[in-house]
């Protein structure tokens, strides 16, 4: 496979004409798990507005396995920050997933026993399969995460990119969350994980993306996230980085 | 008892307005509480507000383009005005420095106004009647209104049926649907067209000022209720029906406004809600909090 599953090219992004993607270029190869790390504000989440469609960029492009990100949008499968959705909404856990199959059932095609089993099967690699009648508000933010991760399972796709899955989640739905990643990228699908946790980048990411406005560095982790890359990124403000890259945090 | 249903029967027997009424009322409260599920949930209550109180310029530029009060023309005048005021609320408060309550209020108070002067001054003689516009006539109900209120609603309720699972996913999570190919614009100004052509056919029998509890008050009830979207609607309906049912009766009874008495029903049904919502409810939550106190006091052992 030399087909980049993700190529971004020469983009720069906007608010109000104040760039906050500015001319970034990078490309990800296949059946990868790649992180995109980054201070608060750096732009992360505004570049996966673009990959996923949701924002058009001022200059440059978007390929997703090699051709234009608007044709490839059934094969892309996006998991959006846990804050987006309104929890009081009249919604059970089960519902939110099948929203999952609405991509391919369509506006009035059948729900049929294929588009049933696939919820059941994403359920329950999640584990969520008994919260499934509850309403989303009454569950922990563990629990939603898994839900939208669920949802994402039975949408099914090539590309899955998740924006900050971790945030607000307890330590076992977290490595629920990172297994279900890592047996994703196992078979054969690419995904893309905005993330914050400088101490968990070495254990969880086979490629990163570092970015501050500017791409900084991309690559294999174990070549680019070092102390110089990480001092350009969050500019200056890091504090210890050990050799074995298990212990280093960014401090404001 | 048999007073009472003979109570209920004789205002049927004192000719075809209280037929009339009682469906017309009904399909504008069921139109109104089923797209008023949604403004809900999206958080645009207070735009069902504006766009009802829109319809009135949008029916007095009709007049004067065209000249005529034909049910079409009224129609056709209030979605243009209807969705020009909903992209100036949107382009105002799509602007970092201008809040998105005040945008609203802005715009349609100041359309509001235009149609009222335009209503006392050029279209003096196009028997519009102020009073009727804003209170409505239930036991009135002119074959024009009727006519409106019977090819909209359904019409109407069609389409939210056909595009359910748009609505449903963009008022749930807007990113989501946008990324799975949902037009959510598309889908958010077809919403408002919607909620002001019923704003519309509901206007003369109900009013423009009453058609927003309409709108607005059972969607609230029902969300204290309903842990689904589609027993949302199915409280909301339910609300809509008792209200004018009963609401009818109320203004037979005290000879009163019908729209004013089926929006008093609707608060105080919202207020039982409120109390006694099985799960939501103010009760339930005080009791539940005297017996984790109680709980916490007991010593255990």
């Amino acid at each position: 496979m030399s087909e980049a599953a993700v190529t971004v090219d020469g983009v720069t992004l906007s608010y109000d004409g104040e760039p906050v993607v500015d001319d970034v270029t990078f490309s990800l190869p296949a059946a990868t798990l790649v992180g995109v790390v980054g201070p608060n504000g750096a732009g992360k989440s505004t570049l996966i507005k673009a990959m996923v469609g949701t924002k058009k960029p001022d200059r440059g492009q978007v390929l997703l396995f090699g051709r234009p990100a608007d044709n490839e949008r059934g094969a892309l499968t996006y998991v959006p920050q846990r804050g987006a959705v309104d929890w009081d909404f009249p919604i059970t856990a089960g519902e939110v997933v099948r929203q999952g199959r609405f991509q391919s059932t369509g506006l009035l095609g059948r729900f049929g026993a294929d588009d049933r089993k696939a919820v059941q099967k994403a359920m329950e690699s999640v584990e969520i399969t008994d919260l499934r009648h509850r309403q989303i508000g009454a569950l922990s933010g563990g629990q939603q995460q898994r839900v939208f991760l669920a949802r994402a399972l039975a949408q099914g796709g090539e590309l899955f990119i998740l924006d900050e899955p971790f945030a607000g989640v307890d330590a076992a739905t977290e490595s629920a969350i990172v297994d279900v990643l890592r047996a994703l990228r196992d078979s054969g699908k690419t995904v893309v994980v905005v993330h914050h946790d400088l101490m968990t980048v070495t254990d969880y990411f086979d490629r990163l993306v570092l970015l501050n406005r500017n791409l900084i560095a991309c690559g294999p982790t174990n070549e680019v996230f070092n102390e110089d890359s990480l001092r350009d990124t969050y500019g200056g403000r890091v504090a210890i980085v050990t050799k074995s890259g298990d212990d280093a945090r960014a401090e404001k | 008892m048999m007073a009472l249903i003979e109570w209920l029967v004789a205002p049927w027997q004192w000719g075809d307005w209280m037929w009339r009424g009682m469906l017309t009322v009904h399909l504008v409260a069921i139109g109104c509480a089923v797209l008023g599920v949604f403004l809900y949930l999206r958080r645009m209550s207070l735009l069902a507000d504006a766009l009802a109180h829109v319809a009135l310029p949008g029916i007095v530029a009709a007049f004067l383009v065209s000249g005529s009060l034909d049910a079409p023309i009224m129609l056709a005048g209030a979605i243009v005005v209807g969705l020009v005021s909903a992209i100036s609320i949107e382009t105002l408060a799509s602007r970092p420095n201008i809040r998105s309550d005040a945008a609203i209020g802005i715009v349609f108070t100041s359309f509001f106004a235009v149609g009222v002067i335009l209503l006392s001054t050029v279209v003096r003689d196009a028997h519009i009647d102020t009073h009727c516009l804003l209170f409505g006539d239930l036991l009135g109900v002119s074959d024009r209104a009727m006519f409106l209120v019977v090819t909209v609603v359904p019409a109407v309720l069609m389409l939210v049926v056909v595009f359910y699972r748009w609505l449903a996913v963009s008022s749930f999570d807007l990113r989501f649907a946008s990324a799975i190919g949902i037009p959510v614009v598309a889908v958010n100004y077809g919403l408002m067209t919607a909620v002001t052509v019923t704003a519309v056919a509901g206007f003369e029998a109900v009013g423009a000022i009453l058609v927003i509890a309409l709108i607005i008050v059972p969607g609230a009830t029902a969300h204290l209720l309903a842990d689904r979207l589609i027993t949302m609607i199915a409280w909301s309906v339910a609300h809509a029906i008792v209200s004018s049912w009963v609401g009818m009766y109320v203004a037979i009874a005290v000879n009163t406004s019908a729209a004013g008495a089926i929006v008093v029903v609707g608060g105080a049904l919202y207020l039982a809600a409120f109390l006694f919502a099985p799960r939501h409810g103010r009760i339930v939550m005080l009791l539940r909090r005297r017996a984790r106190r109680r709980h916490d006091i007991t010593p255990t052992s």
